[in-house]
């Protein structure tokens, strides 16, 4: 039986409800589609992350071709979207913040050691 | 030739930190200073990624001050160390020295007091006989005019004049004196010393009222114990407490 897509609204709810700052439930597991920030490494620099759903609509019926599949990267990397759920849950944040944070990686030299302590010391923040 | 005899000991050595090391964080503190002028030109911290932005300078300068501070207590550790030798080795010397006056001392200041004490007897009997001697004077004055006595009342006057002067000296306050035996030390004699004590709080504190140490004094205390009370309700008589938010 074809499936209809899932909304977008649908999707991006729980997303939504967080960043409003309503602390909708996390569980382990069930990942969330949204723009988040995360660290590889402790004290390391932010770093961008998505969570999104891989699908193929049917131009002409509107329906799924395929299963709706979720999908994450961090810092431009593939990863695991239901491993990785657990700590993103902790970090959603807009879509606007998503781009500035991936700009502030081309602007400040520390954050592009992305696996180091990011030491604010060495060259001071601009405005 | 070039006269170094009132150049002091180590004037060659050059300065006593790493020059490279205080040379790199001058670079860094100059960064930081002339980012500050950056933030001070856009005046108002209008957005979320501004104020991030501004929360991450501080954070920096706050690292950096800390890493300034800890190179600080390095570079200068060899120099502390070596300061507690030195004292450790002189003060042992002037404790020596200190313990044998400390013995002698309190010997001499006895027999001082002693002789003070004793000078001071004669003195008063000094004064004694001068005064009897001045009455004596008196009378025989009175008799030699009496006996229209001319070279009696001479005699009864150059006595009253020797009385006056006899007692002139011996009102003059000295106190007892001991010189050096070779003339290499000074003459020493005893000094009064005045010390206070507490006898009520209060009034002292009245007095003292107007003292700008006194207002400091209680300001410190009242600043502790608000400290101390780790953000209860504090009360204290007379002290005003004020709560601002700051970063």
């Amino acid at each position: 039986m074809m499936r209809r897509p899932t909304p977008m609204s649908e999707l991006f709810s729980w997303h939504r409800a967080a960043i409003a700052g309503i602390n909708p439930p996390v569980h382990e597991g069930d990942p969330q589609m949204g723009w988040y920030k995360s660290r590889l490494v402790r004290g390391g620099p932010f770093v961008t992350a998505r969570i999104w759903i891989k699908r193929e609509i049917c131009m002409v019926t509107g329906k799924l071709e395929t299963p709706e599949e979720f999908t994450c990267t961090v810092n431009g990397q593939i990863r695991d979207p239901y491993r990785e759920w657990v700590w993103l849950a902790n970090n959603p944040i807009t879509k606007e913040a998503y781009t500035e944070l991936s700009m502030l990686h081309d602007q400040v030299p520390a954050m592009k050691a992305t696996r180091v302590s990011i030491n604010l010391s060495e060259k001071a923040m601009r405005p | 030739m070039n006269d170094l005899s009132n150049t002091p000991i180590g004037h060659n050595k050059g300065p006593a930190f790493n020059e490279e090391v205080v040379n790199d964080f001058t670079t860094k503190a100059r960064d930081f200073a002339d980012a500050a002028g950056d933030w001070k030109e856009i005046g108002k911290i209008e957005t979320e990624e501004q104020a991030q932005k501004a929360n991450d300078f501080l954070a920096g300068a706050r690292k950096l001050l800390k890493e300034v501070d800890d190179r600080r207590k390095l570079e200068k550790q060899p120099y502390l160390d070596g300061g507690r030798d030195v004292d450790a080795a002189f003060n042992k010397i002037k404790d020596l020295i200190d313990r044998a006056a400390k013995m002698v001392k309190p010997l001499a200041e006895t027999f001082l007091r002693e002789k003070e004490a004793r000078e001071r007897a004669e003195r008063e009997k000094a004064e004694r006989k001068a005064r009897e001697d001045a009455e004596r004077a008196a009378e025989e004055q009175l008799a030699a005019e009496a006996r229209n006595d001319v070279a009696g009342q001479q005699d009864a006057e150059e006595k009253a004049k020797a009385a006056d002067q006899a007692a002139a000296d011996a009102a003059k306050f000295t106190s007892a004196k001991v010189s050096s035996a070779t003339g290499g030390g000074s003459t020493q004699s005893l000094r009064t010393v005045k010390t206070a004590t507490i006898k009520t709080m209060n009034s002292a504190m009245l007095h003292y009222r107007d003292a700008p140490e006194m207002s400091e004094l209680v300001l410190r205390l009242a600043n502790a114990e608000v400290r101390r009370a780790k953000g209860e309700t504090v009360t204290i008589p007379g002290i005003e407490i004020t709560e601002v938010r700051k970063l």
